[in-house]
């Protein structure tokens, strides 16, 4: 599980290579908590910038990933709290869930059930939101308890309300269409 | 639904999850947000400054109107002249800039630009301002604390100086901070600008 930095590995490369293993994933998890495009890509550079800042202080003491998306979940919460005082983007509003594609063997519909997917997680409230969002990701209950700061058994509670919530919007937006 | 069949539900989510491709967000997009959020920061320098004019207004007419010496009633008469041309300067300085949409690119970098310009022109105003109104407060305070018409303690005396001091210091570390933060945004803009140009 410990991942401490490789031997001649310098903060800067050390990095770089936590970017290119875990950028994409850090995106997605982004874009769960952020509407706003712009938002996502200062977020996502925000985030990157405090990973760099914190990586000497990094013992080891769980994997390189826990240590992302920790820092990230802290930057994220962060983020949302500073614009929802300003009352800018109420996150927590209902989401139009995008239809559906017609063709379930196209190529985009993939992509699309994304979309649906994200929309959906969007509108959760932002307990259920961070969990889901890590487990989406594939994060262990063990691995998202630690990130958020919560029991494995409070991890499972949350899990299964956002499951139940995310089962009605994405059910109830395909009866519609 | 049973367990299993949430279970299959779930492990489809983290494919099409995971599956998703994050969207770089184009520079012509980066510009029509940069403008649409610093249309909002533009309107709540509007409304400030109408909030603090209609606030500061009737109370300056009134202490002019009951002002117990001639020189305390010019000092709130010149307070509520300095408030309305601070207000008036507002309005004109920000006309044609308050839009948060447009039609292209080039109209989208055009009204950036001469927002960034009205902002250092606002910036520079504010020193005018702050420096007018610790003009006409000196003068007041002087007037009040040593014309000899009233008598006043030591009390009042530190009180008066410390609070045209704090007020000084305050807006002094504001404007300052305000030019910092023109500077960072007019670094922003250029970036942006020169993606789109380049």
């Amino acid at each position: 599980m410990n991942q401490p930095a490789r031997p001649a590995e310098s903060r800067d490369d050390r990095c770089v290579r936590l970017l290119h293993e875990h950028d994409r994933a850090l995106r997605r998890m982004v874009a769960g908590y952020e509407r706003d495009p712009s938002r996502q890509q200062d977020l996502v550079q925000e985030i990157w910038l405090a990973v760099w800042q914190a990586l000497p202080r990094f013992r080891g003491d769980c994997s390189e990933r826990t240590f992302v998306f920790r820092i990230a979940h802290n930057r994220a919460v962060s983020h949302i709290d500073h614009w929802q005082r300003r009352r800018i983007d109420a996150l927590d509003d209902e989401v139009p869930l995008p239809a559906p594609h017609p063709d379930p063997e196209d190529a985009l519909s993939q992509q699309q059930r994304h979309e649906r997917l994200r929309a959906a997680v969007q509108s959760l409230p932002i307990g259920l939101r961070q969990v889901v969002v890590l487990t989406l990701e594939g994060l262990s209950h063990a691995e998202v308890a630690e990130v958020v700061g919560i029991s494995e058994n409070n991890v499972a509670v949350r899990l299964t309300r956002a499951r139940a919530a995310l089962s009605r919007k994405l059910g109830a937006r395909e009866d519609r269409s | 639904m049973s367990r299993q069949h949430d279970d299959r539900d779930f492990q489809q989510w983290q494919q099409d999850w995971q599956a998703g491709q994050p969207r770089d967000i184009t520079t012509e997009e980066q510009i029509r947000h940069y403008v649409k959020r610093r249309s909002g920061l533009v309107w709540s320098f509007v409304v400030a400054d109408f909030t603090i004019g209609g606030i500061a207004l009737p109370i300056l007419v009134y202490l002019g109107v009951m002002a117990r010496s001639e020189v305390e009633r010019w000092a709130m008469f010149g307070l509520a002249y300095i408030t309305v041309a601070a207000v008036c300067f507002g309005w004109w300085n920000w006309r044609g800039v308050l839009r948060s949409s447009a039609a292209t690119t080039a109209e989208y970098l055009a009204v950036s630009a001469e927002r960034l310009r009205r902002m250092r022109m606002a910036w520079r105003i504010g020193w005018v301002v702050l420096a007018a109104e610790v003009i006409v407060f000196v003068i007041w305070i002087r007037d009040h604390l040593y014309s000899g018409v009233r008598v006043h303690d030591a009390g009042a005396e530190w009180f008066a100086w410390r609070w045209l001091a704090g007020f000084t210091l305050l807006a002094v570390a504001g404007l300052l901070w305000f030019s910092r933060w023109l500077h960072r945004d007019a670094e922003r803009f250029e970036a942006l600008r020169r993606e789109i140009d380049g």
